[in-house]
Order: C-alpha cells, then structure tokens, then sequence
C-alpha cells in the first residue's frame, strides 16, 4: 500500500500534467480455436461476455477504492502534514513524462528530512521511486500487460528489509479483478507470505458489490489465517454511499454528498463490532466507534479548504492555496480538544518545468481530454 | 505443497536476493534518470534535474 507521503507526492506530480485519466480499457477475447471443445467453451464464454455487455454496465472501482472519494478526497487526514515542508517538482518531459521531485521536510516526526522522487512514464510503462535521507527506497512500478491488464509492484526497501507487493488488475466490461501477493517465497519448504484478491461486480449502473480475500502465513511455523471482507457502494450523481464489513468484525460506513460542483460534504465512520481491534491496540473500549464530518470547497481561485470534525473531538482544517503560477502553499492544522494539543503546518510547492513542457501546455489548453493525449503520456496506474 | 531445497540451493538463493536487493535499492532512482534523460528531447542537463534550485532550467 503507498503511504500518505507517497499518495500526497504522486498526486501533486500527476496533476501538474493533468493526468489522472482512468485507464479501464475495455477489451474482449475473441473466441476462437481449432479444437472443437475449446471453441464451444470459448463460444459460452463469449456468449456470456455478450450478455453482459448487453447490460450496459461500466467497469466499477476496485473493492479497496469503494471509499476512496470520502478518505482520499474530502477527509483531512491524507493533507494533514504538520510541521514545515517544501516540495520542490520539475518536470522536465510531458511525453514521455519526465519529472523530478525533492522534497525537505522537518518537525513532523514522519516524513524524512530530504527526498529525491523522479517519475518516468510513457503510455505503457509507469516508474516512480523515491529514495530519502535514510537511504530507504519506495519504488512502483506497473506495466500494462495488455491493452485492458495491469501488472504492479511496489516494494520498500531500507535498512529494515525489503518488502514486495505484486499485483495484477484485470478489468473486465462489468467487474474488475484484482490479484496480489505480498512478500512470496518458497523457501522455507511452504508458501510464506500474504496473497489476496478482491473482486468487484456492477449489479446496476449505481450499485457495485465487492468482496476481497485474504491468505497469509508469516512463517512456515505457523499455521496460516484467512478471512473474507465484504463491501457495496452506491453512487448516484449526488451522493456516493459505501460500506464494508472486514473479517477483523471493523464495519466501515461512507457517505459523500456534492453539494455542487464546488462543495462536497463526507462522513466516514468506522465501527469496531468485536472490540478485537480497539483491545489490540491497546486503546479504551470507548473508542471502538469513529465518526468523522468533513466539507471540501473549492474557490474560484483554484484553492481548496477542507474542513473536518469528529468524534475523538479533533477539528481541523486544510487549506490549500495558488500563490503563484508556480507555487502552491498548503496549511494545516488539528485541534484536538480531548488532550488540548494543536498541530499546525505548513507547506510550500514550487512547480517549474522546461521550455518544451510550457509550449505543449499552452498547446493543450485548448483541446479537449481526448485530443490532450496525444500529447500527454498516459501511463497505467 | 512441501518441497525440500537442498541448503546449498537455498543459500545460493538468498545471496542472490540480498545482492539483488542493494543493486535495486540505489539502482532504481539512477535508472529512472537515465531514462527519462536520454528519452527527453532536448535532452536536460543533469545539473538541473539533480539541483533543488530552479538555475539553468530554461
């Protein structure tokens, strides 16, 4: 899974080109073999792909993506970043996308004080890696395997070891899967590590039902676990509502309202029905239940404020903002009333690009999203 | 599915995976370099790929 920095980083580097684009390509398999069984078995399944194209139904998000508007784009807790930082992003290619990112940070007690990120990406291949102070590497790498599929790698390497998550996205008209070990390896005379997929299905063209299962063994001492995580999301025009049942008894509730084109308003709340996962963490029983309320605006200036409240009686506030053609100031802060401690931060992005970027775009400004990839890369992610 | 690897075979195995860690770890960033500068046209001067400070980016 990225990490706050990494989703915070890759957003900032991929808007900048106005990237963002799903990549869902939809494609179908032609039926068709010499051998009499294999091409009647083909036929059924072309007949059924048929069928359910005939529906009309798009490709739904992915299952762990169900919430993904609420928590990545309204919520608070992925812009928060106490603490003094500054990004500084060059792009140096638009096609294939060529960029560069450093980044200083201090006083967070998270981020590291210096990161170097460079992205490469054409239409087929994208690279990020991102190697800081503490010389630990976060690197993703996804690849299309074919037109509609989607193969991924995400490893983390530091002083601590290395961990790596493969994954493959395979989208079909109605339903998307996706298949993921974390950390394989046959040494050990077993099968050690965790693999999982989730699946998920449109059954109208507002409700999606998911379910994702998982299967891991630490070591080949142990014996293994497994468990079943089961999700819906309904979206309309509107409103967006989702919720997810995991096997560790978390059940997960979602609803984000768009007010109009500029404001949204989201709540999220996460209830813990077994009182497993408050104990291990070692918290009070009373915390077994969180609700956060959050409203994201946008002004005509192109800044954005979000502003969120909750349960743990925490408020705080994000305000993102154009100072410049070329720099862009976030701050932040949190209020936590319960312990009256306060977090306040503040970030600085510069953006500059070369002289071949600022002609493309001035270029692409007045074509539509279509016409843009042309001369945008448009890299799988 | 039990399978036995002879010691030999496993150690030979986790010598290469060490190796081919470190090589990733301080490889991948220098290869991305590489190539988005030898793919970018005209191609950027290192300097101001690898400067914090925004000079000789014209």
């Amino acid at each position: 899974m990225a990490t706050i920095d990494e989703v915070r980083s890759e957003k900032s580097q991929l808007e900048l080109v106005g990237l963002g684009v799903p990549n869902a390509v939809k494609d179908s398999i032609k039926a068709s073999s010499k051998v009499p069984v294999v091409s009647h078995v083909l036929g059924l399944f072309d007949a059924i792909s048929k069928r359910r194209t005939a529906f009309g139904l798009s490709t739904p998000p992915k299952f762990e993506d169900f919430s993904r508007e609420v928590e990545k784009e309204v919520l608070t807790t992925y812009y928060m970043v106490p603490g003094l930082r500054a990004d500084l992003n060059y792009t140096a290619a638009v096609k294939p996308m060529f960029n560069v990112m450093q980044s200083f940070a201090v006083g967070n007690g998270r981020d590291n004080a210096y990161t170097f990120a460079g992205i490469y990406a054409t239409n087929n291949v994208f690279l990020r890696g991102a190697l800081d102070s503490d010389k630990a590497l976060s690197a993703h790498i996804v690849g299309r395997l074919s037109p509609a599929i989607i193969g991924r790698i995400q490893a983390h390497a530091s002083d601590r070891g290395t961990q790596a998550v493969y994954e493959v996205d395979v989208p079909f008209s109605d339903s998307i899967l996706c298949i993921r070990a974390a950390n394989p390896s046959f040494l050990d005379s077993k099968f050690t590590g965790m693999s999982s997929f989730n699946f998920s299905q449109s059954i109208t063209s507002k409700l999606a039902l998911g379910i994702s299962g998982l299967w891991q063994r630490q070591s080949p001492d142990y014996p293994a676990q497994a468990g079943f995580d089961l999700g819906g999301r309904f979206s309309s025009d509107l409103f967006t509502a989702s919720g997810s049942l995991s096997a560790q008894g978390i059940l997960g509730l979602s609803y984000l309202q768009k007010f109009s084109d500029k404001i949204q308003g989201a709540i999220s709340t996460s209830i813990d029905l077994t009182g497993m996962a408050a104990a291990m963490a070692g918290e009070a029983p009373g915390s077994a239940c969180t609700t956060s309320a959050a409203i994201k605006m946008e002004y005509p200036d192109q800044s954005v404020l979000r502003l969120q409240a909750d349960s743990q009686y925490k408020l705080a506030f994000v305000l993102e903002r154009i100072v410049a053609d070329t720099m862009r100031m976030t701050i932040c802060s949190e209020f936590d009333q319960a312990k009256t401690t306060c977090k306040l931060g503040l970030g600085l992005q510069f953006e500059s690009q070369s002289e071949s970027v600022e002609g493309v775009m001035r270029q692409i400004q007045t074509l539509s999203q279509e016409e843009s990839k042309t001369y945008l890369a448009v890299p799988p992610q | 599915m039990a399978f036995r690897l002879s010691e030999e075979t496993k150690e030979r195995i986790v010598k290469f995976h060490e190796l081919s860690q470190v090589a990733f770890r301080y490889g991948f960033i220098p290869l991305i370099i590489y190539l988005g500068w030898s793919q970018t046209t005209p191609r950027p001067s290192l300097i101001s790929l690898l400067s914090p400070l925004p000079m000789n980016r014209a």
